[in-house]
């Protein structure tokens, strides 16, 4: 991916795009979505120990969503990428419509890396945690 | 989706348990870590030394499947040790307080008897 940076245009800073990845509501499919999500922040140029931050706040975020997730519904996982920072923001349809314990390894874990990290409860119990990490400084 | 993503297996030395781990420990593939641990500690082991060396991911679930194999092992006045994390593990050990709590060893560490 970083050989894609020296092709690119100087207007590189007007970079908002938004990917959306919806995969089954399983935990089989983590993997998968640890993978996106490293490759998603490679394309930000997040540094190394950045995108492992990510990929562990991605798997913390959906792992505590899928304790509560409706069986056979899907997560949605929406990647807002800015110029230097990344907004994600994962949902499920929960069976419980509850916010999730913020008195976990996993909510420490995920507030720690994550940046900004909030979660909130919509129409038909659907539950959302939105994390919001900006880029380091990178050379 | 079937493809392995963790294997574990134990070699026993001198009345010691090595646990070596390879893979990604998540939601999904803890269960396995946990199955195993869990025999050791109905098997009475003494010492039991999980090696991490070939753990490339780990996470809140895989430090509480490790944390409570480790207050087993101690009721029955055994011990759980972590041996040559990777930075990705040493990184959730460190967010997570963990790394006071666990003994952490940064290679194998011997075992009497070899």
């Amino acid at each position: 991916m970083t050989e894609e940076t020296a092709a690119r245009p100087a207007s590189v800073s007007d970079v908002r795009d938004v990917v959306t990845v919806r995969l089954p509501a399983d935990s089989a499919y983590l993997s998968v979505l640890r993978t996106a999500t490293a490759g998603l922040a490679a394309r930000l140029d997040f540094n190394l120990d950045e995108i492992e931050d990510l990929r562990i706040a991605i798997d913390e975020a959906c792992a505590m969503l899928l304790a509560q997730a409706v069986p056979g519904t899907d997560l949605t996982c929406e990647f807002e990428l800015t110029d230097d920072a990344m907004s994600i923001s994962v949902s499920v349809l929960t069976v419980d419509g509850l916010e999730p314990s913020r008195d976990t390894f996993a909510w420490t874990v995920l507030s720690s890396l994550a940046g900004d990290v909030d979660a909130e409860v919509g129409v038909d119990d659907r539950v959302t945690i939105v994390m919001n990490k900006r880029r380091g400084k990178t050379s | 989706m079937r493809h392995v993503e963790l294997k574990v297996s134990t070699a026993s030395q001198g009345g010691h348990a090595v646990v070596s781990v390879y893979g990604e420990v998540d939601l999904y593939t803890a269960p396995r870590l946990q199955a195993e641990l869990a025999s050791l500690v109905r098997d009475g082991a003494g010492r039991v030394v999980v090696d991490l060396s070939g753990v490339e991911f780990c996470d809140s679930t895989g430090m509480n499947v490790l944390l409570s194999a480790m207050k087993r092992l101690r009721e029955h006045g055994g011990t759980l040790e972590l041996a040559a994390p990777r930075p990705a593990v040493r990184r959730i050990l460190q967010v997570t307080g963990l790394d006071t709590v666990f003994s952490v060893h940064d290679a194998l560490p011997a075992l009497e008897g070899t």
